[in-house]
C-alpha cells in the first residue's frame, strides 16, 4: 500500500501541510484563514465572504477577465468558501499546471485589485443571490435554525451574509479586512495529492512570501462571547406558501472538538441517528415512513461548540407528530437509553469506516486541516481507531446524559404555518412558537 | 509488462477461479490506464459480467451491482417502479430477514446505498479489506439478486418513504418541478419523458404485485454487472463471486422496444407559476446519447459555455447584462439521446425572454468555433475532472459500472481522460450547429407572481 503521508512545516508564520500521494497527477489545495465570519465586525455580516469573492475578481496587474482566463485555461479551480469558524480558498489543479496556478493564487491573495466597479457588482450579486437562496427549503431551514439557536451571538450570522448588511459593505471595510486577515501568521496552506513536502514548501513560499507577516491572532474562542444558554423548547416556523412537507431541524447544544467528552458524545449520536439502522432513522423512516431523510449530525472536530442537529422532512400531516417523536427519542437518549447492540454496531461501524478517512490524499485533506485548526497534531487522525476502542459504553452513556437537554431544544420548521400552527400549540403546549416570513429581512 | 502479458495474467485468473469455483469464467476485456490501474472484465456462463480493478492504493474495496434497468423500462402508466424497487431491495430475503443486510454491513463499516436513473439501477457498498468482508457482501448481494421476500407491510411503509422523497425533491422544490416539466415537454414519446422518481398518482396506486413482477423480470445475472475495485487478490475475488453467482439461472429478458423520440422541429415552451422569490428558466436542447462521438464534442462546448467566471453564458448573463444570479447546465450522460440543459436563476424583474435570447445567441455562436483559450480550458478541465473521478475505489467503480451498463464498454472510464483527443475543433462547431438549433429547444419558465 502507498498510504498518503502527512507532513507539517512552518513558513514565515504560516503553517504548511502536505498530504502526499502520487497515484494520479492531480493536486488539491486549500488556503485557510484561521478565523471565519464569526469575527466579522458587528453590523458587517457577509464581509469576509465579500472580501474573499472580491479577491478573485482581478489583481493589480490582471483584470478579472484576464485572471479568470489564465486560471480556466489551466483547467484549475480556485473558489472562496467562507465559514463561521474558518474560511477557505479551495482548488484543484493538474500537477503539470500547479506552478502556474500557484502564481495566480499568490497574486490574488497578495495584490487583489479591489476594483470599485467589481465591488459594486459583487455586492449587488450577493444581495440578489441571498434572495434567491430562499427558494430552497433546506437552505431556509438551516438559516432559521442558526438564527434561533445562536440568537444574540455572532455565530447567528450566516457566513453568506444577511442582505441588508451586505448591501452596506463598503470597499474600505473590505480592504481593512484584507489587511488584517490575509496575513502569513493567520493562514494555513495545505496541498494534497501528487506533491512532495519540498514541492509543497516551494509552492507555499510563492503564496506566503508577498503577504504581510502579521501577528499571531488570538484564539477564536477568546474573541467571542459565551454561547447563549438555551431555555425551554423554542420553535421558529419559517412560513412559506404551498408546502407539501415540513423541513424540520431540531438542535441540541453540542461540544467543541477539544472537549474531553466530545468523542463519546459523537459516538452516541452516530449510534442514535448516524446510520440506516440507528433508532432515529428506523423510527421516523422505516417504521412510520414519515420522511425520506431522518438522521442526526454532530461534527466532532469543530473549534467552537457545534450543535447536534436532527434533520427530517415529514409531510405536513405528520410533521408535528414527527417532531414530538423526535423529542421523545431525544428524551430517552438523554436518559442513556441506547440499546447495547446499537452502541456496539455504531462503534464497529466507525472502526470499519475509518480506513476510508485516510484512504486517499483527498480524503485526508479536511481532517488534517481540522486538526491544525484545533491545535492538534495532524497525526491525531491516525489515533481515531484506538480512541474509539478505548471508549467504554459507560462513557458514551454518561456523555449523552450530561450533554443532551431534551427540555431545551431549538426547532426550525419551514412550512406553511397555517397547516401546523394550531396542532403545534395543542400537542406541544410548553413550546414557545414564533412564526416568521421565510423572506424575513428581504423585504418580501 | 505489455498488455498481452496483462491479459495472459488475467486469463490465468479466470482459469484458476473457474477451477476453484466449479463454474465457467471467461475473460472478455482488459484495459489499462497506468502502471497502477488496470481493469478486467469477466463473464460467467449465466451472463453475469464482473469488472475487476485491483487497486492497492488503500486497504479498502468498493462493491457495486449494476442492473441494466431504469425508469425508461417502466410502463408509462406505472412510473417510479424502478426507483421504488431500489428501496425494496433492502427489505430482506428468505435467507436474510429485513434489516439484516444493513445491520451486518454497517457493523463492518459499510454505508450501503443505491441509486436509480433513466438507464440503470445500482447498489453500492464500500468496506475495508478485512477477513470475511468480501465474502459477506457477496453473500448478501448474490442472495438478493433472486431471493427477495417482499411483504405487504414492508412494501406499504417504503412506498410512503418514496412518496415523501418525491415531495421533497420535486413537489416542494422549484428546480425539481421545473426539471420534471422540462423532460415532460422535451420528450413526447420516448421513456425519458417521465421522472425517475415517478408521478405521485402512479405511486399512490402502486401494488406489491407490480414490484414482484418487475423484480422477476429484470433482476437476473444476465442483466447485471458486478464491479469490484480495491486491494483484493484477483483470484480470490473472482472465485468468491463465481461460487456465489455461478448457479443463479439466467432469465429470459424481455425485448425492450422503446418508442424513438421523433425529431423536434419546433421550439416548445411551458410556463409555471410556482411560489418563489426568483424567476427560473430551464432550457433543454435535444442531445446525442453518451456513445455518440458528438457527445464528447458537446462536452467540450459546454466547458466553454458554463465552466468558470469567464464561461460565455455566465459572463453574458451574470456579469455583463446582470440578468441572472446563477447559470448552470448539464449534458445528460444517457445511453440514448437526452438533452443539454441550461438553468438560469434570474434577478427579480429581469426579462426572461431577453435571457433566453442571450442563451440562444451564445449557444449558436459556438458554431463559429472556440477560441484557442477555450480549447485549452476544455482540454485541461475535462482531463482534470476525468482523473479526479478515479481518485478512490468508489469513484472508480461508479465510472466502470456506468460505462459498462450504458455502453458495454468499461474501458471508456480510461478513454474519458483523453476523450478530447478524438474531437476536432470542427466537430465542436458542427455539434453546436446541429444540436443548438433553436427548433430543437424546449424552454420552461417559472415566473412567480411575486416577482
Amino acid at each position: 500500500m502507498n498510504a498518503p503521508k502527512v507532513s507539517r512545516a512552518t513558513l514565515r508564520g504560516a503553517v504548511v501541510l502536505t498530504v502526499e500521494e502520487h497515484s494520479l497527477p492531480v493536486v488539491r489545495f486549500v488556503i485557510a484563514l484561521r478565523r471565519g465570519s464569526a469575527v466579522d465586525p458587528e453590523g458587517q455580516s457577509g464581509a469576509l465572504r465579500a472580501m474573499m469573492e472580491l479577491m478573485l475578481r482581478g489583481t493589480d496587474s490582471k483584470s478579472r477577465e484576464r485572471f479568470n482566463a489564465e486560471l480556466e485555461e489551466l483547467g484549475s479551480s480556485f473558489n472562496a468558501v467562507p465559514g463561521s469558524e474558518a474560511a477557505y480558498f479551495r482548488g484543484v489543479a493538474l500537477k503539470r499546471n500547479l506552478g502556474a496556478t500557484v502564481n495566480l493564487i499568490a497574486e490574488a491573495l497578495s495584490a487583489p485589485a479591489f476594483d470599485a466597479e467589481e465591488h459594486a457588482a459583487l455586492i449587488d450579486e450577493m444581495v440578489q443571490a441571498l434572495a434567491s437562496d430562499r427558494d430552497d427549503d433546506d437552505t431556509v431551514a438551516e438559516l432559521f435554525l442558526r438564527r434561533a439557536f445562536y440568537k444574540g451571538h455572532p455565530l447567528q450570522r450566516s457566513p453568506l451574509g444577511e442582505a441588508p448588511q451586505v448591501a452596506k459593505l463598503d470597499m474600505e471595510a473590505l480592504r481593512r479586512l484584507h489587511a488584517n486577515r490575509v496575513v502569513a501568521s493567520d493562514i494555513i496552506v495545505a496541498f494534497a495529492g501528487d506533491i512532495t513536502p519540498d514541492e509543497s514548501l516551494q509552492a507555499a513560499n510563492v503564496i506566503v512570501e508577498k503577504l504581510p507577516a502579521g501577528t499571531a491572532p488570538s484564539p477564536l474562542g477568546a474573541s467571542l462571547p459565551a454561547l447563549p444558554e438555551p431555555k425551554g423548547l423554542r420553535i421558529v416556523v419559517a412560513d412559506k406558501p404551498d408546502r407539501a412537507q415540513v423541513q424540520l431541524r431540531v438542535a441540541n447544544p453540542g461540544l467543541a472538538g477539544v472537549h474531553p467528552d466530545t468523542l463519546a458524545l459523537w459516538l452516541g449520536i452516530v449510534a442514535f441517528g448516524g446510520t440506516f439502522t440507528s433508532p432515529l432513522t428506523q423510527e421516523v423512516r422505516d417504521v412510520r415512513g414519515w420522511s425520506y431523510v431522518a438522521h442526526a449530525d454532530f461534527s466532532r472536530r469543530q473549534v467552537l461548540p457545534s450543535p447536534i442537529v436532527l434533520r427530517s422532512v415529514p409531510p405536513k400531516e405528520n410533521a408535528v407528530d414527527c417532531l414530538a417523536l423526535e423529542i421523545e427519542l431525544m428524551d430517552k437518549l438523554a436518559q442513556g437509553q441506547l440499546p447495547q447492540a446499537v452502541l456496539e454496531r455504531s462503534r464497529s461501524y466507525m472502526l470499519g469506516r475509518y480506513p476510508f478517512e485516510v484512504a486517499t490524499a483527498a480524503d485526508m485533506l479536511n481532517p488534517v486541516l481540522r486538526c491544525e485548526l484545533l491545535g492538534e497534531p495532524a497525526t491525531e487522525i491516525f489515533a481515531t481507531p484506538s480512541r474509539i476502542e478505548a471508549l467504554s459504553d459507560a462513557q458514551v452513556r454518561a456523555a449523552l446524559i450530561k450533554h443532551l437537554q431534551p427540555a431545551n431544544l431549538t426547532v426550525a420548521m419551514v412550512s406553511t404555518a397555517a397547516d401546523i400552527r394550531d396542532e403545534l400549540a395543542r400537542k406541544l403546549p410548553a413550546a414557545t412558537i414564533e412564526v416568521v416570513d421565510f423572506r424575513t429581512e428581504l423585504g418580501g | 509488462m505489455s498488455q498481452t502479458d496483462d491479459e495472459k495474467a488475467m486469463e490465468r485468473v479466470a482459469a484458476d477461479a473457474a477451477r476453484a469455483a466449479g463454474h465457467s469464467v471467461k475473460l472478455t476485456g482488459f484495459a489499462r490506464y497506468n502502471a497502477q490501474l488496470a481493469a478486467s472484465r469477466f463473464q460467467l456462463d449465466n451472463g453475469l459480467v464482473i469488472v475487476l480493478l485491483p487497486d492497492e492504493r488503500a486497504p479498502v474495496f468498493a462493491y457495486q451491482t449494476w442492473y441494466r434497468v431504469g425508469s425508461k423500462d417502466e410502463n408509462p402508466d406505472r412510473t417510479g417502479l424502478a426507483h421504488l424497487f431500489e428501496h425494496l431491495m433492502f427489505k430482506g430475503t428468505t435467507k436474510h430477514p429485513v434489516g439484516e443486510l444493513d445491520r451486518e454491513l454497517e457493523s463492518r463499516g459499510s454505508q450501503t446505498n443505491a441509486a436509480t436513473w433513466v438507464d440503470w439501477t445500482y447498489y453500492t457498498c464500500a468496506l475495508a479489506v478485512r477477513p470475511g468482508n468480501l465474502a459477506t457482501v457477496v453473500d448478501f448481494e448474490s442472495d438478493r439478486m433472486r431471493g427477495l421476500a417482499l411483504t405487504q407491510d414492508v412494501f406499504a411503509s417504503e412506498l410512503d418513504v418514496v412518496k415523501n422523497e418525491r415531495r421533497m425533491s420535486v413537489d416542494d422544490s422549484v428546480m425539481g418541478r421545473i426539471s420534471e416539466t422540462l423532460f415532460a415537454t422535451s420528450f413526447t414519446r420516448h421513456a425519458y419523458r417521465w421522472p425517475t422518481i415517478g408521478h405521485l398518482e402512479h405511486l399512490e396506486t402502486m401494488q406489491l404485485e407490480h414490484a414482484r413482477r418487475f423484480y422477476d423480470t429484470y433482476y437476473a445475472p444476465n442483466n447485471a454487472t458486478v464491479v469490484v475495485v480495491g486491494a483484493l487478490d484477483p483470484v480470490e475475488a473472482i472465485t468468491t463471486l463465481a461460487k456465489a453467482y455461478g448457479a443463479i439461472p439466467a432469465s429470459k429478458l424481455p425485448e425492450r422496444r422503446r418508442s424513438p423520440e421523433p425529431e423536434q422541429t419546433e421550439a416548445r415552451e411551458a410556463r409555471l407559476k410556482l411560489p418563489a422569490v426568483s424567476a427560473h428558466v430551464a432550457m433543454g436542447y435535444r442531445a446525442p446519447g453518451q456513445s455518440d462521438p458528438m457527445h464528447a464534442a458537446l462536452e467540450i462546448a459546454s466547458e466553454a459555455l458554463l465552466t468558470g467566471d469567464n464561461a460565455r453564458l455566465y459572463k453574458r448573463l451574470v456579469t455583463d447584462e446582470e440578468l441572472a444570479t446563477e447559470v448552470d447546465g448539464f449534458l445528460s450522460p444517457f445511453a440514448e439521446p437526452g438533452i443539454y440543459e441550461v438553468l438560469l436563476t434570474l434577478r427579480p424583474g429581469a426579462d426572461a425572454q431577453r435571457a433566453i435570447d442571450i442563451v440562444q445567441e451564445e449557444l449558436s455562436r459556438v458554431g463559429d468555433g472556440l477560441t484557442d483559450g477555450e480549447w485549452r480550458k476544455a482540454q485541461n478541465g475535462l482531463t482534470l475532472s476525468a482523473l479526479d473521478s478515479l481518485k478512490d475505489a468508489e469513484g472508480l467503480a461508479e465510472q466502470l459500472g456506468h460505462h459498462e451498463t450504458n455502453s458495454r464498454a468499461f474501458e471508456k472510464t480510461f478513454e474519458a481522460i483523453r476523450r478530447w483527443e478524438n474531437v476536432q475543433r470542427g466537430d465542436v462547431a458542427q455539434a453546436a450547429k446541429t444540436f443548438f438549433d433553436p427548433r430543437r429547444r424546449t424552454v420552461v419558465v417559472n415566473q412567480p407572481e411575486s416577482t
